[in-house]
């Protein structure tokens, strides 16, 4: 939600962002930084796992120091999570976080039917991307986590060749999902968020 | 169908997809709109008529956005039978009208969420009455306070009348006493009246309500 000036010409109190119904606050410059490079270099996202050590490593080439207390700091925060592909650990992400889309979709063009873009309107693409990863720009925001975003894609994606499944598993559209975030999350055009409970519509009455 | 001059507004409904082409080189396409868990194909002029909805940079803010602003800039871009297409895209529920400070506005209100589709980039030290949202390192939008309160967290919620209603609560709970942002009517009339403002950079979407 960027930076809080509470006064005519006064420096920022912090920076907030919103993580479900709460805010945390990144108390200066310094833990702005460091949360902003945790989305990702976008020209390293597909050679490099965007691990702690690569942010680390990241933050000191550009002379960003004390990465590792700040990081430890955003997770305590709850606005870094560390996860790791097929494990446990990675489920339990999925059951409590959601996926929001940002930008808009900007489609494939004759000259290169095979890669949809998403971007601004009247500009060109900020990222250009494969069907299954647009596919998750397009319509996991839907559903309340990105778990039941996995069980909802793998009913409509092709299993693997030779598994004799009907559907893709749940499981393995995680991992693909996982990968796929990098892209989507360092060009800005997802972020992850907490599952929320939304206010019952009937208190409008 | 009533009268353009009856103060109703235009809205476009749904989130852009984007063009879509089946073949390399085929000129054959459409561009496709999401309401909801529904893909609506739009041809071009349909598509021309549902873009012009959300308003136009250069307008004037305090320039009502209607079924005849949308006409005449259709005509201009040369789009044949403006009135039957936009009729059709308010059958198809891709557009939809309603007058700020009306009952029908908080049924409009029930009906639809407002999503974003950018950043919150906070405020400055030169304006701090201003609310800027964009990309990082490009303010596109600028909002009051109230309108970026909405613009945070009305998405959170079920439809935007339950936002409008959740925002004027929490604002009463911390003791402000001004009715703008008290009063989930005026607050809503209020977002309404300049909604063409976020809509036309494409800074946020109106969807239908989970």
């Amino acid at each position: 939600m960027g930076p809080f000036h509470p006064t005519l010409g006064g420096p920022p109190k912090h920076h907030i962002v919103r993580v479900g119904w709460n805010t945390p606050k990144l108390q200066d410059e310094a833990h702005f930084d460091i949360w902003a490079l945790a989305h990702g270099l976008p020209a390293e996202m597909s050679t490099e796992p965007w691990t702690r050590q690569a942010l680390i490593d990241a933050a000191d080439d550009a002379e960003k120091p004390g990465a590792a207390t700040i990081l430890d700091n955003l997770v305590e925060l709850g606005l870094v999570v560390e996860v790791a592909r097929g494990s446990d650990r990675a489920r339990e992400f999925a059951n409590s976080y959601c996926v929001r889309s940002l930008l808009m979709g900007l489609g494939n063009t004759r000259e290169d039917p095979a890669r949809d873009g998403i971007g601004i309107a009247g500009l060109p693409p900020i990222l250009k991307v494969r069907p299954r990863v647009f596919e998750i720009w397009q319509w996991a925001h839907l559903w309340p986590t990105i778990w039941s975003a996995c069980e909802g894609i793998a009913l409509v994606t092709n299993p693997v060749e030779g598994s004799g499944a009907e559907h893709a598993s749940p499981e393995s559209v995680l991992d693909f999902m996982l990968d796929a975030f990098r892209d989507l999350i360092s060009h800005g055009a997802i972020y992850l968020d907490l599952q929320t409970t939304t206010r019952r519509a009937n208190t409008s009455d | 169908m009533a009268p353009d001059d009856s103060g109703k507004l235009l809205f476009p409904i749904g989130q852009c997809i984007g063009a879509y082409h089946d073949f390399p080189a085929s000129t054959d396409h459409f561009t496709q709109v999401r309401v909801g868990a529904d893909i609506h194909q739009l041809d071009d002029e349909q598509f021309a008529i549902w873009g012009l909805a959300h308003g136009a940079a250069d307008r004037p803010v305090d320039e009502p956005w209607t079924r005849r602003s949308v006409l005449t800039a259709a005509r201009a871009m040369g789009v044949r039978q403006g009135n039957k297409v936009l009729a059709g895209l308010i059958s198809d529920h891709l557009l939809a009208e309603t007058t700020p400070g009306t009952n029908a506005s908080v049924d409009f209100a029930r009906q639809h969420r407002l999503v974003p589709s950018m950043l919150g980039l906070g405020n400055t030290a030169e304006e701090p009455w201003i609310f800027s949202v964009g990309l990082l390192g490009m303010p596109i939008v600028q909002l009051s306070a109230a309108a970026y309160d909405l613009y945070e967290w009305a998405h959170l919620d079920p439809n935007l009348w339950v936002a409008c209603q959740g925002a004027a609560a929490t604002a009463r709970k911390v003791g402000i006493e001004e009715s703008l942002v008290t009063d989930p009517g005026e607050m809503l009339q209020a977002l309404l009246s300049t909604l063409h403002v976020m809509l036309s950079p494409n800074a946020a979407y109106l969807d239908s309500r989970v």
